[in-house]
């Protein structure tokens, strides 16, 4: 993004349209940017007058930089660059504000976030508030407290407030999200949970076993993953309160649940008998279990549709995308490009699935998409490492993924297109992200 | 890859020479499979402006809703206001709380609305710019990934009407059968039993040679377990074992037909007449 806007800038000076800038930079539109003539300046928040101190100034700078990294982020706007912005901060935006000055700069700005934030018996205030650049007035704010260590919190729930308004609601904002994913520690591998950033890192699971594939319930009230106990079996978790729910044990080989969008049943891979693994579906109990690929082709991967109608998943050796009807009846190959497929995931929206593809003869995956009606695949990431195991972000306009490339497996995200690739873990080896429902909510 | 490509280029551009025609006849192609992609693209924007139009419509509506609610508050606050007597400082504190935070409330709304004006503008005129090329019918693949679409999405009724479209359209058309499919699935998703049996028998009756039909038959049998049609259902597992062995919704049908067995001993199959 920093390159984008430099020369975003650096056109507007020239009088060059910057939509051009985008054509010519996206390699494949695969969705319109709906506010591209929308510049946001992202002003830094400033101390509440009579507020001083170190930790203050601490918070600050954290709070402007969390703020201008989500927004940049978000995907939604074109972000002004800061060294236009007319000197001298903004306390009191009814008088501080000079419109005129803000006339004068080489481009227009539709809407200017700013805001004080005050530190008092260790409770911080932020009062931050959107102007409308071109009407001249406060177009809306909000104010968050909380102890010093939430000041990343309140920065995302200020980015995420600001995507839904003047998105009207097109996203919730992806700030406030959190990314579940497998981390290894010595013999065992962990589930941890992280911001969609990578900040804020917690361990999930201590069980010092193997715990792989976790997958959010779409509204984030369940984690649901596999547990080696000692045979990999189906286990989901309260993410409210960290309990265990009841599922039955198989005593045989389990693995990639998937809870469905109404979070009233899960699908799972799980060996049959006759020694391949089919896809059962099942209550979130376990109950009225059902196989829904009943044949010797080994079936993995599944991913729901938003609808809960149909289901893509990976099937043969090598892997091919498959979507069927929930019944299981239906089946059709949605990728007939040959090579080895894994990972499948839906996009939020349903229009497209994401997918990691290793054409024959390639020594590494990538990432592609593609519509879930059928048709040609697009690839996403490029060079460097394997690249895999794809999950939607809620707003279906991020992806985060495994990777690779700089010798460690780690999680990286990117926006759908492609670009802006953001590495969000950086040490030990991270795999496995599935990225949660929105935590915003209407 | 890329060298390969520009030596077949290089060769074809060679053994065109003497064919000037030909040349000028692969032009015409291109400049006509150009428009056909500019035409393309041309109808999927349609699709995405009235996708846009429709959810901002939908918005509006929401804050017309807000906005009555708001109202209502607001009677209530003057109401209270009323029978209030002089007024302790604590109600007016709480009272001028209320209506600062119903002020922020407006202002949302207000700036709500602004952002989806501001959407509304750029997409006219957007839509203004292409002229009147953007009205022309729908092809057969944009109309049934539209369908579709809403199909993933859960718009279930919206589907039904995307789908239905295709079909009558394009009833000899590649994915008529696949359309039919859909329409039946999503009067499941409804709870619409009778006429998703209707949509599937669709499929078996008038596509008979397609390769749909034993997933019309597994998903009509199912449907009419659903509605303790137990002697149909067996009638069509059975014919889908028979019929089509190798068809990945045999095994299914055997597993169903073993399920049902085991409950209960099945009558031979004979289909009832609906």
């Amino acid at each position: 993004m920093p390159v984008k806007i430099a020369c975003f800038l650096l056109l507007a000076f020239l009088g060059v349209q910057p939509s051009l800038l985008t054509q010519e930079s996206s390699r494949v539109t695969l969705f319109p940017k709906p506010s591209e003539d929308l510049i946001l300046a992202v002003g830094d928040v400033q101390a509440a007058p009579g507020s001083a101190g170190t930790e203050l100034a601490s918070a600050l700078e954290t709070f402007n930089r969390v703020l201008w990294d989500d927004l940049s982020f978000a995907g939604f706007f074109t972000i002004a660059g800061r060294g236009f912005y007319p000197p001298g901060p903004i306390v009191r935006p009814e008088t501080d504000i000079d419109y005129e000055a803000w006339n004068a700069i080489p481009f227009k700005v539709s809407f200017l976030t700013v805001g004080t934030v005050s530190l008092s018996r260790n409770v911080l205030r932020a009062e931050v508030s959107v102007y409308d650049m071109k009407q001249r007035k406060r177009a809306f704010g909000k104010a968050y407290t909380g102890d010093p260590g939430q000041i990343r919190t309140m920065a995302h729930y200020w980015a995420d407030e600001i995507v839904y308004q003047l998105t009207a609601g097109t996203s919730r904002g992806i700030a406030s999200s959190r990314i579940a994913y497998v981390s290894r520690n010595g013999n065992a591998k962990e589930i941890h949970t992280m911001d969609y950033d990578g900040y804020n890192s917690r361990a999930f699971t201590h069980g010092g076993s193997l715990n792989l594939f976790p997958h959010w319930a779409p509204d984030n009230s369940k984690l649901a993953f596999v547990s080696y106990r000692p045979k990999p079996e189906i286990t989901i978790y309260s993410y409210l309160d960290g309990s265990r729910l009841p599922f039955p044990m198989f005593h045989t080989f389990a693995s990639s649940p998937a809870i469905s969008p109404d979070g009233s049943e899960v699908i799972f891979a799980l060996r049959t008998p006759r020694g391949d693994p089919d896809l059962f579906i099942s209550r979130l109990d376990g109950s009225n279990r059902r196989n829904i690929t009943n044949n010797p082709a080994i079936d993995s991967s599944p991913t729901w549709s938003p609808s809960g109608r149909q289901i893509a998943y990976i099937s043969g050796m090598p892997g091919q995308v498959h979507i069927c009807d929930s019944d299981g009846s239906n089946v059709r190959r949605i990728v007939k490009e040959g090579g080895d497929a894994d990972g499948v995931a839906w996009s939020p929206d349903g229009k497209w699935l994401a997918f990691q593809w290793k054409p024959r003869l390639s020594p590494n995956y990538e990432i592609f998409v593609v519509d879930s009606a059928g048709g040609a695949i697009r690839q996403l990431t490029s060079g460097g490492g394997s690249n895999e195991y794809p999950t939607w972000a809620p707003d279906g306009r991020h992806l985060a993924f495994q990777s690779n490339r700089t010798g460690s497996w780690q999680i990286y995200t990117m926006l759908l297109e492609g670009t802006e690739p953001r590495r969000i873990t950086h040490s030990g080896n991270n795999t496995s992200p599935s990225w949660s429902g929105y935590f915003r909510r209407d | 890859m890329k060298r390969n490509l520009l030596l077949c280029l290089l060769a074809a551009s060679i053994a065109a020479c003497p064919l000037a025609e030909a040349g000028t006849k692969e032009e015409l192609v291109r400049l006509q499979s150009d428009v056909l992609a500019l035409q393309n693209q041309i109808r999927e924007f349609d699709k995405g402006y009235t996708e846009k139009l429709d959810s901002l419509r939908s918005l509006v509506i929401q804050l017309n809703d807000q906005a009555a609610r708001s109202g209502l508050v607001l009677d209530r606050i003057s109401a209270a206001m009323e029978n209030t007597e002089a007024g302790t400082r604590e109600a007016d504190r709480n009272l001028l709380e209320e209506v600062r935070r119903l002020s922020e409330k407006v202002d949302e709304v207000g700036t709500r609305i602004s952002a989806m004006a501001q959407q509304l503008g750029e997409l006219k005129v957007q839509s203004a710019s292409l002229g009147p090329a953007t009205s022309p019918g729908l092809s057969p693949e944009v109309l049934y990934n539209q369908a579709f679409g809403d199909f993933v999405q859960g718009n279930f009724d919206l589907a039904i009407e995307g789908f239905s479209a295709y079909v009558s359209t394009y009833p000899a058309g590649e994915k008529a059968p696949d359309a039919l499919l859909n329409i039946g699935d999503s009067h499941i998703g409804q709870n619409r039993l009778p006429q998703a049996v209707a949509a599937f028998t669709r499929v078996i009756n008038d596509y008979a040679e397609s390769a749909k039909v034993p997933s019309a038959l597994y998903k009509r049998a199912r449907v009419e377990l659903a509605m303790q049609e137990k002697e149909n259902a067996t009638a069509d597992l059975r014919h889908i074992v028979e019929k089509f062995p190798q068809s990945p919704e045999a095994g299914l049908a055997q597993a169903e037909l073993d399920r049902l067995t085991a409950s209960k001993p099945a009558a031979p199959a004979r289909r009832k007449a609906r």
